[in-house]
């Protein structure tokens, strides 16, 4: 199984670096982080000897199992699914990151649930990017204003934005947005904040998310195959 | 050369050199030092237009704006397999990195599939079936 894991991650990392000489970024400019929610502990403890470092689980409980389970493991571990505010002190104590805080009020909790011996908590505000009302995240016009409060927040640190786009397989439309939350991603800089990821890009978007500037891709199918 | 500033504010280089045949039989009149200050005037105009139109645009820093160079997504075609491995190196170092993990027959195979399609996705797809043992 191991040997399988090992040749999917080469593949994919390969279309990352392609990607990255092709739209001109800088080599090693976007990280991998690997979708693993609903997939087997063994499978990431797989990946993870294949030399993946970062995972990101959608749900507090199942990530906690595997946590537990794969506890000798050097790994990151992402927070990447809806955070519910019951949710907030599992995903401060245990998380590396949280992508998807997509209320100010969510922000406060998880900055206040931070254990003080852990590093301060790295965030990325969802940004409802497609206005889809199916979808979390901060509306464009509101996030210039929660950023500023967020980054302000002591046990929190706010490195980007995140957004899951409405699914296109033009290309160009695909980078559509992704554009418009990379201008986003500028415009809180120039105004002083100090953000260095853009957290966007599946495995059917990858190239255009690394084409508008993504710094962390979550890939999961390409990695672990299909979900049962 | 009142009337030279006059135009020059007006209209711009390309509208310029019509105007100023226009005017010049107008000027016949004038002394010579005032005409060949206008027609050296009416020469640099000319050159500025030329270069004007040569200069290629520049090109934009964001990897967004470059996205048009990238809709050329395919290698040369008809290259030969040392220049082909040396494109692909160049071009898609991710996909070049497993390639050089083949063996010969295997690199054969990818070069054989780039000659019947040369787009980028078809190269990477070839590699990443054969590296994944599905060819």
């Amino acid at each position: 199984m191991s040997i399988d894991f090992a040749a999917r991650l080469q593949a994919v990392l390969a279309r990352i670096h392609d990607a990255e000489r092709r739209f001109q970024r800088p080599v090693n400019s976007v990280r991998l982080l690997a979708a693993s929610k609903t997939h087997p502990a063994d499978a990431i403890a797989a990946l993870a000897a294949a030399g993946q470092h970062c995972f990101g689980e959608n749900y507090l409980q199942e990530a906690l199992d595997k946590m537990a389970e794969l506890q000798t493991l050097d790994v990151e571990w992402h927070f990447i699914g809806p955070i519910q505010a019951n949710k907030t002190r599992g995903i401060a104590e245990h998380f590396a990151w949280a992508h998807s805080v997509d209320r100010l009020k969510t922000a406060e909790r998880l900055s206040a649930q931070r254990p003080e011996g852990l590093p301060p908590l790295n965030v990325c505000l969802e940004v409802n990017i497609d206005q889809e009302p199916s979808k979390h995240g901060f509306d464009e016009s509101e996030v210039a204003a929660v950023a500023r409060t967020v980054a302000a927040l002591p046990r929190l640190r706010l490195r980007g934005l995140m957004a899951i786009p409405a699914p296109a397989s033009d290309f160009d439309r695909q980078c559509q947005p992704f554009a418009r939350l990379r201008e986003l991603h500028d415009r809180l800089n120039a105004e002083g904040l100090a953000l260095d990821t853009l957290s966007i890009g599946m495995s059917d978007d990858l190239e255009a998310a690394i084409a508008e500037g993504a710094t962390l891709v979550r890939i999961g199918t390409a990695l672990f195959g299909p979900r049962a | 050369m009142l009337l030279l500033t006059l135009l020059q504010d007006r209209y711009t280089p390309r509208r310029w050199t019509p105007v100023l045949l226009l005017v010049a039989p107008l000027l016949l009149g004038a002394d010579d030092s005032y005409l060949r200050e206008i027609e050296e005037e009416a020469k640099r105009q000319a050159a500025m237009l030329i270069i004007d139109q040569a200069a290629p645009s520049r090109p934009e820093a964001t990897a967004a704006n470059n996205k048009g160079e990238t809709t050329a997504d395919r290698l040369a075609s008809g290259l030969d397999q040392a220049a082909f491995e040396q494109a692909l190196r160049e071009s898609l170092p991710g996909t070049y990195a497993l390639y050089q993990q083949f063996d010969t027959a295997r690199k054969q195979q990818v070069y054989i599939a780039y000659q019947s399609d040369s787009r980028f996705a078809h190269i990477s797809e070839q590699v990443i079936q054969l590296l994944s043992g599905k060819l």
